[in-house]
């Protein structure tokens, strides 16, 4: 059954995404140094998490699970920069690396599955490797956690998070219009006509998972530099599998401008109202969006916006 | 090292009837509608909450508190059906977006126990529960042997009622065909309702028992979730001498976990055996309720 989508972006979900983009460029220049700073910073760090969900999103695979990449980048860099005294601008990169590294472990693993299966398999993994990490005390210090994780001076973060944020985006367009992106979107449609016409589909979405957790662990690692010190049930929270996903869908799963309208709109949101006046709200927030999302708004703002149709209906 | 685990074993078997009957109502809904209840074990804490504040406040034993417990989640079961059916039809991506619709209730459910109970960790210690039972060579705790034998009961009249009322019928007939069901005269929607209130009533009834088998704190229902999942994955969905079985060796072999390796690697096993499943099983197919 076809959700009868062009492969390329509209001309419309391009301007969005760019605009959207433009704006977080000047957001700095708005916003007083210091921890106004750190906040918006923050905000940037679950829209690169959000849009590298949304690339796997888009050849239909719903992660449960993006925790898991996003703590194993955390710890990754951090332990480079503490244990073997890597300098930062080689240890992000190791993070990403590293992340991507455990995307295609857990890939191997989920990515016969799809639908629910697939999901709830990204949710044990997540659970898996924070048991790990957890247990793993000659490397991880356990629950004592890693202290003293050295930072980059304050608007440095945000504008690597910013280019991280940009290339994501030129590699979601760049596939989409590529034969890349014709694979993915048969994967997505109808995957077992796509294999019988000769498509890689196991490499293909190996190749967004990996894609994916890189981009994922490297958002974990630039957290783990922000805040200076991480433990397990931090940086494996249960937060950074269930942001991005309510983000996206709240923006519109599989568009450009979907994930950069949703992270912007709810960590403004997150940051403005809800963390200044009711800060145990925050999670609920999320939790009451999911539900909404999925019961009247299932395409998203964006996809809304956009073409009318239910891209999230031909998820299976 | 060998009474050890002996005491683990059987322990672990009394442990693994009272989880078949914690997954009971996951398996059941799961099988007759294909809705995969991830807030069941929030609703399962909601349950064993309830358990805890009428023993604190009124001294009333776990075993009497299903008389509140269970009314009291029968009634949450239709809202509950209501809630899934509007993600419906049955059909591409239904079960996905049932899933996340759970995911998010699970999720809502959690923050409210939080913001109404705390993160404190609490028990029903009911002091009779408590006592050793020596059971030939081993003792074992009467909390667990009573749990044991009230998942018996409750499945022995469970079984009873799938199998031999009308109900049970139409219950079973949906879950095998929900479009053949239809094409007998059966009332699919209602059918699948009926099976949110029955599940809801396993959940209550299995509820308060959890608060005296093991801390509550608002976290602790997604391992309640993962377990009755692992189990209606191993067991089939429905099918309850699967779920008994399943039950059984799933508490046997974390009490041995448990005593060789040490707790901190309870949950991370749980995980690792539902990843491990889910490779094994490649789908989740409800299987019907018999089979």
């Amino acid at each position: 059954m076809s959700d009868g989508r062009h492969p390329h972006p509209t001309p419309g979900d391009v301007y969005g995404a760019v605009m959207l983009l433009v704006l977080l460029l000047l957001l700095p220049g708005f916003i007083p140094w210091g921890y106004p700073l750190i906040l918006i910073t923050t905000g940037l760090v679950y829209t690169v998490s959000a849009q590298s969900w949304n690339l796997l999103a888009t050849c239909g695979r719903i992660s449960f699970g993006h925790a898991a990449f996003f703590g194993v980048g955390a710890y990754a860099a951090s332990l480079l920069m503490l244990k073997a005294k890597l300098s930062m601008w080689l240890a992000l990169p190791a993070g990403a690396l590293v992340g991507g590294g455990s995307a295609l472990l857990v890939g191997a693993l989920s990515l016969h599955l799809s639908g629910p299966s697939f999901a709830l398999a990204t949710f044990a993994a997540a659970e898996v490797l924070r048991a790990v990490t957890l247990n793993w005390r000659g490397l991880t210090e356990g629950s004592w956690g890693l202290l003293g994780i050295p930072g980059l001076s304050p608007p440095i973060p945000y504008y690597v998070l910013w280019t991280a944020s940009g290339l994501l985006l030129l590699i979601q367009g760049l596939l989409a219009r590529s034969p890349f992106g014709l694979a993915i979107a048969a994967i997505r449609q109808e995957e077992g006509k796509a294999e019988a016409l000769g498509i890689n589909t196991w490499l293909v979405k190996m190749g967004l998972m990996g894609l994916s957790g890189a981009f994922a662990g490297l958002g974990g690692a630039l957290y783990a530099s922000l805040v200076g010190t991480i433990e397990p049930n931090s940086a494996y929270s249960i937060s950074y599998s269930i942001l991005p996903l309510v983000m996206v869908m709240f923006g519109g799963i599989g568009t450009l401008s979907g994930p950069l309208l949703g992270a912007v709109f709810l960590s403004l949101i997150d940051i403005g109202l809800v963390s200044a006046l009711v800060p145990e709200a925050h999670q609920f927030l999320y939790a009451l969006l999911i539900i909404l999302v999925v019961l009247w708004l299932p395409e998203g703002v964006a996809g809304r916006i956009l073409t009318g149709k239910h891209p999230w209906r031909s998820l299976r | 090292m060998g009474a050890l685990l002996l005491e683990a074993t059987v322990s672990g078997a009394l442990l693994g009837l009272y989880y078949a009957l914690l997954a009971s109502g996951f398996s059941l809904i799961f099988g007759v509608t294909g809705v995969l209840n991830f807030a069941h074990g929030e609703l399962l804490l909601l349950a064993a909450y309830l358990g805890y504040y009428l023993w604190k406040a009124l001294g009333v034993s776990p075993l009497l508190a299903l008389g509140v417990s269970i009314p009291l989640l029968a009634l949450a079961g239709p809202p509950l059906a209501g809630l899934f059916a509007r993600v419906g039809p049955r059909g591409p991506g239904f079960e996905l977006r049932a899933l996340t619709l759970a995911f998010g209730l699970s999720l809502l459910l959690q923050n409210l126990m939080l913001l109404a109970f705390t993160s404190n960790y609490r028990l029903i210690t009911w002091t009779p529960l408590q006592h050793g039972i020596p059971l030939g060579p081993v003792v074992v705790e009467w909390g667990r042997l009573l749990a044991g034998l009230v998942a018996l009961t409750s499945l022995a009249v469970l079984h009873g009622l799938l199998t031999f009322t009308d109900t049970g019928r139409a219950l079973r007939a949906v879950a095998q065909e929900p479009t053949g069901a239809a094409l007998l005269g059966i009332h699919v929607r209602r059918v699948e309702r009926l099976s949110f209130t029955l599940g809801a009533i396993l959940i209550g009834l299995a509820g308060p028992i959890l608060g005296s088998l093991q801390y509550l704190t608002p976290s602790a229902g997604i391992s309640q979730t993962i377990v009755s999942l692992t189990l209606t994955m191993l067991g089939g969905a429905g099918r309850l001498h699967g779920l008994l079985w399943a039950g059984v060796l799933f508490g046997i072999a974390e009490g041995w976990i448990v005593s060789l390796i040490g707790p901190s690697w309870r949950e991370a096993w749980i995980f690792a055996l539902l990843l491990a499943l889910l490779n094994l099983k490649r789908r989740l197919w409800p299987l019907g309720v018999t089979e």
